[in-house]
Order: structure tokens, then C-alpha cells, then sequence
């Protein structure tokens, strides 16, 4: 009996031996698939990330859709070779025979320990076995604590972090490229080559003209696309796609889009057409020609109802007192490009010159306006001519901001206030002051 | 001598693993006293001795094969006999025969004159020579273990024994043995030309003034019942199951791909040289010679359980000589051996 319960004991300690095997090498299989993977994944994500911060929208959706292939894929292999490296009990005791050079031993006793074993050698196996447990022990077996795939998933997490930085560091050369870019460019219609644009650009900028200005643009946008023929369906998916990458490239990214760049278009023809019409506004008393132009005349400060939002700088420029076209009459010497400035004899300067220069008084007062007029007064406009080339190699040519600059830092800004109707007695006295 | 691992024998009769041990090793140190060289095919006799098979020997002539059989039956000191197979030799030359005796009374009777098969150890030499009828007659000896001779029955003496010779040359006139008969030899064992040393030793030993004294191991009396002792306790070797589905699936790798022989199993390792150069593969005795073989091999290691290493030892003379192969085999100059290394290799990946 006694003998029996020894032979039970060292059974049962070849069997927790086993045990502990087996748990080693299931646990390098576990961390062999949860590193691997976790590469896998950091790898991915860095190279998306990278993707996102340096390429275009489809290039990006590409490479994307290419990496989340070949993520998949490796990361089926790796599972498979994961549960091919596990083992089950008796995989564990055949591989501890095999690195322990036991021959077969700790296989057979654990499975004919679970069959009941009735042969006359069988007490001899166990002792057998027993007497060299020292060759199976775990730690002999399977010395690794970690499995090798850790050096793998921190090589992956130096290299993301390398090639993240990399790719943020070109973009943020980018940002700054495109920090100095100007918010307000101004533009001669005449000067402008339309064609049709790279579709993966987004829209960036707003074009502000007046009506004839804006109608001769939509002529030269028909003409540049006259000879671009429609690409069908094709053409529909690919702006798809792009439009979809552009968004996730956004989302990874965190970029805002740039506000677009405001785009005042400037015609030679219009503002010589109208020059002659905003000097004779400009010198009729009382001329409030403006007041019938959409736009024109009102002390509004964004788009009127009824006019389009290209002449609202116009209005703008023209609303204030003080205006540099007002006091020289010379709208015709101003720069043609400024559509904005009162000096070029734009359609919504002529209410504003035939107020402020008081010349009608038949034609002195304008209907009420609800909304107050604007502020920019005893401002000068600086302007200057586009440059047809830059000086970096490549880079976009050069157009000069618009600036509004007060005269006097001093000068306190008017406070604007909504025209009201003038009552009638009061309008009697106030043509006798003007005929005086 | 015991080793610290080893526990005492069960009982007083039955050896244990290190007497198993001891006494193989020591009966074949006897034998290489007058066999010199063939120590894989002396052991390789023994293991099927132990095992309670018989094997066929094959060698080209004065290569020792009958020397070798004579020392084994010297060293066991168990009766020994030796047939020489001609043709002309008829089955009850071998089996025995009932003949007319006169009696002490002078009455006459029929008596069983028992044949040179009665004995422990038996030597067929050249069984090739004999007619199909002589050889089925030994053949039903060694497969049953008795002769039949009129209506009565005779058993052979346990243990029995048997080693048969083949001469792979001078095949005129010769009756090969068919392959069921093949089958029941539990190994092959090939005797080849010995090299320059162990000639010069063969030289000295057989040419000089003094002759290899060849000692027994077992006494007269005893030899018999400790061989079927120590051959018990082969029975008692553990083998795993994993064991004996490798011994299966090397058994089935050696069968070609041939629907009406194999039947709805086919094999799960497919080996090219098979399916091109066997006509039959290996029968189920050649699964029962893997798995009795790597038994005593187990036991000559200290072992009381079979390794998959035992049983690639012993595929070579458990399976080739049971594998028939087709004219594009002899044509092509493929041999049987190349076929059981292909199939131990196609097989082992399959270990759990």
C-alpha cells in the first residue's frame, strides 16, 4: 500500500511537471500572437499615418487599402503559427522527450496514466521517469520567459514613431509654406489662365466679382472646360474615392482645411466701361445713381439681398466717408486690380462718391437702411501689381495682398449708424445749405 | 548489476529489464566471438528471436550465415538442426513421417519418426532450392508452431525458431518463395561481403591452430524456459498509442494508391516511389514485426516504452522484404530499401 501511494505521488509530480511545461509553451505561443499582432498593427497604423501626412488623397486611399491586405494576411499567418506552436498535453510531453532526450517516456505515462495501465513495467516506467525528472524541467524544456516576437513589436514601435515623425515634420514645413500664403488675393481677369483643375483639390477659394466680371468668368470656365470631355462613371468613383480619402486623410491627420483664400477678380473692360458713369456719379449733385444699383449705395455690410456676393467688397469699399477715390475724382489712375477701392469706378462707388460729394442735392438723401454702414473710413489702400514669377524654384507665383491701412493710428473708428429717412422739414433746410 | 532508476523484478521467475539487457548483450559478445562483423544483422537476428518471430537471411554464400545460426544454437544451448533445401527434398523429409516399426513384442506399427523441424533452432538453408510443397511444409511449422503428420498432431518445442537462408545468386532452378510466404518472417537480414579488416580477422580466426570457444549462456535445463521468460517480458513493453498509430501509418505509406486492393482508407502519406514502383505494399504483420522489434530494442535501451526512433530502426527489416515491386522498379534498378527510407522520411513529420 504504501509502496502503491509512493508510486501515486511520483506520478502525480511527473504530471504537474508536465503541466508546467505544457503552460510555458503555451504561454510563448499567447505572446508570440498578441506582439506579432501588436506590430503588425503599430506597423500599419504608421504607415497609414504616414500616408495620410504625405500623400495625396488617392495615393493615400491606395496604400490604405494595400496595408490593410497585407495586415490582414500576416495576421491570419500569425495566428495559425500561433496555434500550431501551442500544444496540447501530450504535445507538450512529446516535445519535452524530444529536447529532454527521453524517449518516449513522458509520453507514455501520460497517456496510459489516463488508460490504467495493467502492464508489469509499468510501476518500472514511472520510477524510471521519475528518476530523471530533473532532465524535463520546465525551465530545461523551454528556457525563454518572453518569446522573440517582443524585440519585434519594439523595433515596430521605434520605427512608427520614426517614420510618424518624419512624415509630421515634412507636413509641418508644409503648414508653414502655407502659413505665408495671403488670405486676400486680388486678380486681373484678363490675367488669369483657367483650365481645368487636379480634381483631388478641394475647393480653396472665393471669388468675389462684380456681375460682369463673374459672367465673363463663367464664359472662360466654359471654354477651359470645353475640351475636357466627361470620363463617365469612372471619373464619378475616382472623385468618390478621393473625396472619401481626403476626409479620413483629414480625420487622421487633424488637419482643418485651410479657409479659402479670398479671390477678387478685377476686368479692365468693366472698370473702363464704368469709370466714366462713377465720375459723372461722382460730380452730379445729389447723384444717387448707386442707390439703383443692386448693391450699391447701401450702408450694408455683407451681401444685400438681391446682389451677389462678389460685390460685396465693393460695397464695402464705397460705404465709408472718406474714401481716397472720393477726394481726387481719380478713379481712372488707381489700379485696375482693385475692384475693392471706390478709386476704380467700381458699380458700387457711385452712391458713395454722389454722397460724399454732395454735388446733387435733388439726389441727396437714399432710402433708409436698416443696417448700420461701415467703418472703414480714413483708411488708404495699398496695392500692388502680381509678380508673374516667384523666387523658389517651383513655388506658385507671387500676388500681393490688398492691405487697408488707417491714416492716422489715432483715428477713432467711426461708429457707424443706420440711415434713417430724414424728415421732411428737415430735408428743406438741408438742400438750402447744400444750394448755399 | 542494478542501475539506481531501475526497480527490483516483479517476481522471482521474471527477469527484469536489466537482466534482459545484460543477457542480449552477453549472448552477442558469444556469437561475435565466431561471427566476426555483422553486429547490426546478429542483433537484428536476436531481436527477432526475443520477439518470437523468424527471420530470413539473405547473403551471397560464405558470407556466414550457416556459422551464425550453429553459434546462436550453441550459445543458447538449445537444440539445433539444419536443413540443406534441394529440390528433390519432400516435405516429410522435414516434417517427419509415420514408418513401420516392429515392437518388442514383434507386433508392427506405425511410429511418427519426427523430422529434422523438431527442434528449438532450425536453420533452413537455401529454402529458395526447395519445391513450393517443401517449402509451405516448413512454412505451416513456424506459422502454427506444429506439424501435422497423418491425423495427429505434433507441436514444435517452444521456443522455436527458425532461420532461413536465400543465395541472391545462382537463381536458376530455384523456386522463390512467394510473397505470403515472405510475410511470415518477421525480419530480413542481410549478410553482405565483409570488409578488408574484418576479412583479415575472419583470416585469423578460422585459419589458425585454435577455434573460437563459443561459451552458453543458459544452462541446458533452464535455457528454454528463461529464453520464453525473457520473451514474456517483451510482450510487457509499454507502447503509447501514438506509438502504434506511426507503426500503422508506415505500414499503410508502404501500400500504393490502388482502389480495389486498399479499399475506401487511403493512406494520409503519400509517397511518390510507392505509387510508381510497388505492385503491394506491406502486409499488417509488417505493423506487428515494427511494433515487437521496437520492443526489444526499448528493452536493450533500458526502456520499458517503445520511441519512434525504435521504429524507424527496424522499418528497413521489418517492411522490405514484404513489399513486392513492379517491372518499372527492377527496370529503373529501385530496390525496396530505397522505398522504406522514403516512406520513414514521408512519415516522420507526422510524430506528434
Amino acid at each position: 500500500m504504501a509502496q502503491r501511494q509512493r508510486d501515486e505521488q511520483k506520478l502525480w509530480l511527473i504530471l504537474f511537471q508536465l503541466k508546467a511545461i505544457r503552460a510555458r509553451i503555451n504561454s510563448l505561443a499567447a505572446q508570440y500572437f498578441a506582439f506579432s499582432a501588436l506590430a503588425i498593427v503599430i506597423v500599419g497604423a504608421a504607415t497609414v499615418v504616414a500616408a495620410a501626412l504625405a500623400l495625396r488623397p488617392l495615393g493615400f486611399l491606395l496604400i490604405a487599402i494595400i496595408v490593410a491586405i497585407a495586415a490582414c494576411i500576416t495576421i491570419i499567418r500569425v495566428i495559425r503559427t500561433a496555434l500550431r506552436s501551442s500544444a496540447s498535453p501530450v504535445k507538450a510531453a512529446s516535445m519535452a522527450d524530444d529536447r529532454g532526450g527521453l524517449k518516449g517516456r513522458l509520453m507514455t505515462v501520460l497517456l496510459m496514466s489516463e488508460s490504467g495501465q495493467t502492464s508489469e513495467l509499468w510501476r518500472y516506467l514511472v520510477e524510471d521517469t521519475y528518476g530523471r525528472r530533473g532532465e524535463f524541467e520546465p525551465a530545461k524544456i523551454e528556457p525563454r520567459w518572453f518569446s522573440r516576437s517582443i524585440f519585434a513589436l519594439l523595433t515596430a514601435c521605434i520605427l512608427a514613431l520614426f517614420v510618424v515623425r518624419i512624415a509630421r515634420l515634412g507636413l509641418d514645413s508644409h503648414t508653414l509654406r502655407m502659413r505665408g500664403l495671403p488670405n486676400q488675393v486680388t486678380a486681373e481677369l484678363g490675367n488669369l489662365d483657367i483650365r481645368p483643375a487636379d480634381p483631388g483639390l478641394e475647393p480653396n477659394a472665393e471669388i468675389y466679382a462684380d456681375e460682369a466680371t463673374m459672367q465673363k468668368l463663367a464664359n472662360k470656365f466654359a471654354s477651359a472646360q470645353g475640351n475636357a470631355n466627361d470620363k463617365g462613371g469612372l471619373s464619378q468613383w475616382l472623385n468618390k474615392a478621393r473625396n472619401l480619402a481626403g476626409a479620413l486623410q483629414n480625420e487622421i491627420t487633424g488637419q482643418q482645411r485651410r479657409p479659402p483664400v479670398e479671390l477678387r477678380l478685377t476686368d479692365k473692360d468693366v472698370a473702363a466701361s464704368e469709370q466714366p458713369r462713377s465720375h459723372h456719379e461722382a460730380t452730379a449733385p445729389g447723384g444717387n445713381n448707386g442707390a439703383n444699383r443692386p448693391g450699391t449705395g447701401k450702408s450694408s455690410r455683407g451681401p444685400e439681398p438681391g446682389s451677389t456676393p462678389g460685390q460685396m467688397p465693393g460695397q464695402l469699399a464705397q460705404n465709408g466717408p472718406g474714401f481716397p477715390g472720393q477726394l481726387g475724382n481719380d478713379s481712372s489712375q488707381t489700379s485696375p486690380s482693385d475692384v475693392g477701392s471706390p478709386a476704380s469706378g467700381g458699380a458700387g462707388s457711385g452712391g458713395g462718391v454722389s454722397h460724399g460729394a454732395g454735388s446733387d442735392p435733388e439726389h441727396l438723401f437714399g432710402p433708409p437702411s436698416s443696417q448700420p454702414l461701415g467703418s472703414d473710413s480714413f483708411k488708404i489702400t495699398i496695392d500692388a501689381q502680381p509678380s508673374d514669377e516667384s523666387s523658389t524654384p517651383g513655388a506658385p507665383a507671387y500676388i500681393p495682398p490688398k492691405i487697408r491701412a488707417p491714416l492716422n493710428d489715432r483715428q477713432h473708428e467711426d461708429e457707424p449708424i443706420a440711415r434713417a429717412s430724414v424728415p421732411a422739414a428737415d430735408q428743406i433746410t438741408i438742400k438750402r445749405v447744400f444750394e448755399r | 548489476m542494478r542501475t539506481e532508476n531501475e526497480p527490483q523484478s516483479m517476481t522471482a521467475e521474471q527477469p527484469s529489464i536489466g537482466d534482459f539487457a545484460r543477457i542480449f548483450r552477453r549472448i552477442q559478445a558469444e556469437i561475435h566471438k565466431a561471427i566476426i562483423g555483422h553486429e547490426r544483422a546478429v542483433e537484428e537476428l536476436l531481436s527477432a528471436l526475443f520477439a518470437g518471430g523468424h527471420v530470413l537471411i539473405e547473403g551471397v554464400p560464405g558470407t556466414g550465415k550457416t556459422t551464425l545460426v550453429k553459434t546462436l544454437g550453441l550459445v543458447l544451448n538449445l537444440s539445433f538442426n539444419r536443413i540443406q533445401f534441394t529440390v528433390d527434398l519432400m516435405p516429410a523429409d522435414i516434417t517427419g513421417t509415420r514408418v513401420i516399426l516392429s515392437g518388442a513384442d514383434g507386433r508392427r506399427e506405425f511410429s511418427f519418426q519426427p523430422g529434422p523441424i523438431f527442434c528449438h533452432i532450425l536453420l533452413g538453408d537455401e529454402i529458395n532450392r526447395a519445391t513450393p510443397k517443401t517449402q509451405s511444409a516448413l512454412l505451416e511449422a513456424m506459422a502454427e508452431l506444429q506439424v501435422t503428420a497423418g491425423a495427429t498432431t505434433y507441436p514444435l518445442p517452444p521456443p522455436y525458431f527458425v532461420m532461413a537462408t536465400l543465395n541472391p545468386i545462382e537463381m536458376e532452378g530455384t523456386y522463390p518463395l512467394p510473397e505470403a510466404q515472405l510475410d511470415r518472417f518477421l525480419f530480413k537480414v542481410r549478410l553482405g561481403y565483409p570488409g578488408e579488416d574484418e576479412l583479415v580477422r575472419i583470416i585469423t580466426a578460422t585459419t589458425g591452430p585454435e577455434e573460437a570457444g563459443v561459451a552458453p549462456v543458459f544452462a541446458v535445463e533452464e535455457a528454454a524456459e528463461r529464453l520464453e521468460a525473457l520473451k514474456r517480458l517483451v510482450r510487457e513493453v509499454i507502447v503509447a498509442p501514438p506509438i502504434e498509430q506511426y507503426a500503422a501509418r508506415m505500414v499503410r505509406a508502404t501500400q500504393p494508391e490502388n482502389p480495389r486492393i486498399i479499399g475506401e482508407h487511403r493512406s494520409p502519406v503519400r509517397v511518390e516511389l510507392v505509387n510508381r514502383y510497388v505492385s503491394f505494399g506491406s502486409s499488417p504483420r509488417g505493423a506487428l514485426a515494427l511494433i515487437l522489434g521496437a520492443k526489444v530494442r526499448a528493452l536493450l535501451d533500458g526502456r520499458a516504452n517503445i520511441a519512434y526512433d525504435d521504429i524507424d530502426q527496424l522499418a528497413p527489416a521489418a517492411l522490405e522484404h514484404r513489399i513486392m515491386l513492379n517491372y518499372a522498379a527492377h527496370s529503373d534498378n529501385v530496390d525496396a530499401a530505397r522505398i522504406v527510407e522514403q516512406v520513414v522520411k514521408a512519415v516522420r513529420p507526422t510524430r506528434v
